[in-house]
């Protein structure tokens, strides 16, 4: 099982990557999600199965039976985070595609200067 | 219960949300902003003066105690980064009064600037690790906007780049502390220095997950080799956010290196199964590469300063390179233990937070008059503007080191730790840094004093910009003069930091 979960998230952090790696800027848009989104999902996978509940017992040590519910309150405040800041990038590509009529990373690094 | 603590978070957030309401009434938005530093300045003031006479506090939110809710706590460390960020940005508030036009204004501006502090000191006081995470993105998102904010295509490609960068590393701190709390059980930092002292879990992971969360640290303070995004974005953003992220924001990473590794990771040891160094602390580690990284920063920041043409740049890339001469004291008191070697960091930490907003809003002022900021076209400052060549010469030598300026002291103290500590590697590579220093600051002040005078448009500025940089040169001068209670209250600082037992006591309390 944590064999699956590994490699999956494995595969969706290197789509991450490769996305990001592109010239255009909404690729790389897509690709900044997908990482931060892996990163949820890390998270949960940490987290779901049995761990220890802080109030019940702190320090690390299982117990039986019980998921932890911090894993899942993070992620859910990551999410949160993550869902402004993909919103604010998407309305910054579309600026940046109404001043230069074009999401080119590269045409753009030309220009400079 | 110490309510104190919480004011520095309230004060900005209240401002922020007033500032959203009334942008567009042009008669009291600046009044609004401007009362909002005010008391800002006067909520820390409470604080430190609750933590001068009690010691270290703290708060326990909604009444959770720690470590199952989240703790807010203020010692003398939290307590001077947030005396530093209430006076910049006091300045900084003045100096966005007169600087920034009505349709910035308009659009929120003052808004994302409290923001920006709300993120800041809820940085300075969080006892909690996933908090913090949460503080820096407020930061963040702020600091985003700024950098958008002239909307040409230039600033939303650096704007674009920037945010795309820091997106990477919120998911690597994220991972970093989802790791360590499932190895550690807990996101209270006092609870996880208790739990990694204690030495009953696996260090393995811990050893990996505090250097993923050191990358995110550094690219936050803009250490080589993960400080390319720094330059354009200050060069960027308007003069008054610059100053705020180059002054300040710089600092929240330093702050959280020194707060993460020297006080809730001190404990953490390299496990007895590693093939070299086993059973050393995990500081060692992060003490050499925190040292590596802080000599190519002085390095690169000063050859890149040195041959800058534009006022802007130049100041851009010397505050990369100071950096570094904040993070070696850092290296050497990681490495060695000794704590003393932290109050020459935090003293440089002080200076190079005045000195270099006052020089990022006497560019922004020298630009909007003259119309350029190039180097070769600035000239004769000192014979059209009297107070603001004052302003730029203590500022440029505090950031040299002339006595008697706050710089200076700044400076003894950072090369007195090589030479206890008895590293004359670090003390050349100081030395080659503040020589670097020197040269740009004396280009920078020969090009834009003397030469053939420009012509200098002083109706396109108003009084505020100048009082607000005299404020900064002022308090330069006069921190300078009188260094004594300076040094005390970092000397304080730099304790609490390393006094680990003290901070999980202020915590925890009676639990543990």
């Amino acid at each position: 099982m944590s064999l699956v979960a590994a490699s999956a998230l494995g595969i969706i952090f290197a789509a991450g990557t490769y996305l990001m790696l592109r010239r255009d800027a909404v690729r790389v848009v897509i690709g900044s999600l997908i990482i931060s989104q892996a990163a949820n999902m890390y998270l949960m996978v940490m987290g779901g199965g049995e761990g220890g509940v802080p109030i019940l017992k702190h320090h690390g040590s299982i117990h039986s039976g019980v998921t932890d519910p911090v894993p899942q309150a993070l992620v859910l405040t990551a999410i949160v985070i993550g869902f402004a800041t993909t919103a604010f990038l998407l309305s910054l590509t579309y600026r940046f595609y109404e001043e230069n009529e074009d999401v080119d990373l590269n045409s753009l690094e030309g220009e400079k200067k | 219960m110490n309510q104190e603590i919480i004011l520095p978070l309230l004060v900005p957030i209240i401002t922020a949300i007033l500032s959203i309401v009334f942008r567009k009434r042009e008669k009291i938005r600046d009044y609004i902003s401007f009362t909002g530093s005010l008391f800002y300045l006067v909520s820390v003031l409470l604080l430190s003066s609750k933590v001068f006479s009690s010691g270290a506090v703290s708060y326990q939110a909604g009444g959770w105690p720690a470590p199952f809710g989240i703790t807010l706590v203020a010692d003398h460390l939290s307590v001077l980064m947030l005396l530093l960020t209430a006076s910049v940005s006091l300045a900084v508030n003045l100096y966005s009064w007169g600087y920034i036009d009505g349709q910035g204004k308009k659009s929120g501006y003052y808004s994302f600037l409290h923001f920006m502090l709300a993120g800041m000191s809820g940085a300075f006081v969080t006892g909690d690790l996933f908090n913090l995470f949460v503080m820096f993105e407020v930061v963040l998102m702020s600091s985003y906007a700024m950098v958008a904010y002239s909307g040409t295509g230039r600033s939303l490609f650096t704007s674009l780049k920037y945010v795309v960068l820091n997106l990477i590393g919120s998911s690597l701190m994220l991972i970093a502390i989802g790791g360590l709390y499932s190895v550690t059980g807990t996101l209270n930092m006092a609870d996880m220095a208790v739990v990694l002292s204690e030495g009953n879990i696996n260090m393995i992971p811990v050893l990996g997950l505090s250097m993923i969360l050191f990358c995110v640290f550094a690219t936050k303070s803009g250490l080589v080799p993960f400080h390319f995004w720094a330059p354009p974005v200050y060069s960027n953003s308007p003069p008054p956010a610059s100053a705020l992220m180059a002054g300040i924001s710089k600092k929240v990473g330093i702050y959280a290196v020194v707060r993460i590794y020297i006080t809730v990771l001190s404990g953490a040891k390299i496990p007895e199964t590693a093939l070299i160094l086993a059973g050393e602390p995990l500081n060692l580690v992060t003490g050499y590469l925190v040292g590596f990284t802080a000599v190519a920063t002085v390095l690169l920041g000063g050859i890149s300063a040195v041959n800058r043409q534009n006022f802007d740049e130049l100041l851009a890339y010397s505050s990369v390179g100071q950096i570094g001469f904040i993070y070696m004291p850092v290296s050497l008191a990681m490495i060695s233990g000794n704590q003393t070697f932290l109050i020459a960091a935090l003293v440089y930490l002080v200076a190079h937070g005045l000195a270099k907003p006052a020089l990022f809003m006497i560019s922004g002022m020298i630009e909007r008059m003259t119309g350029t900021s190039g180097l070769e076209d600035l000239g004769g400052l000192s014979e059209s503007a009297f107070t603001l060549s004052a302003a730029l010469f203590v500022s440029l030598f505090s950031l040299v080191g002339i006595p008697p300026l706050l710089g200076f002291f700044a400076k003894m103290l950072a090369f007195s730790v090589p030479v206890t500590s008895g590293n004359f590697f670090l003390l050349g590579i100081m030395l080659i840094g503040a020589l670097f220093t020197l040269v740009y600051s004396s280009k920078a002040w020969l090009e834009i004093f003397f030469g053939q005078p420009v012509e200098y448009d002083k109706s396109r500025i108003s009084r505020k910009e100048a009082l607000s940089v005299i404020i900064l040169a002022v308090m330069i001068l006069v921190l300078g003069v009188n260094f004594e209670p300076v040094y005390q209250f970092t000397e304080q600082a730099a304790y609490s930091a390393a006094n680990t037992e003290k901070y999980v006591e202020t915590v925890l309390g009676g639990i543990k």
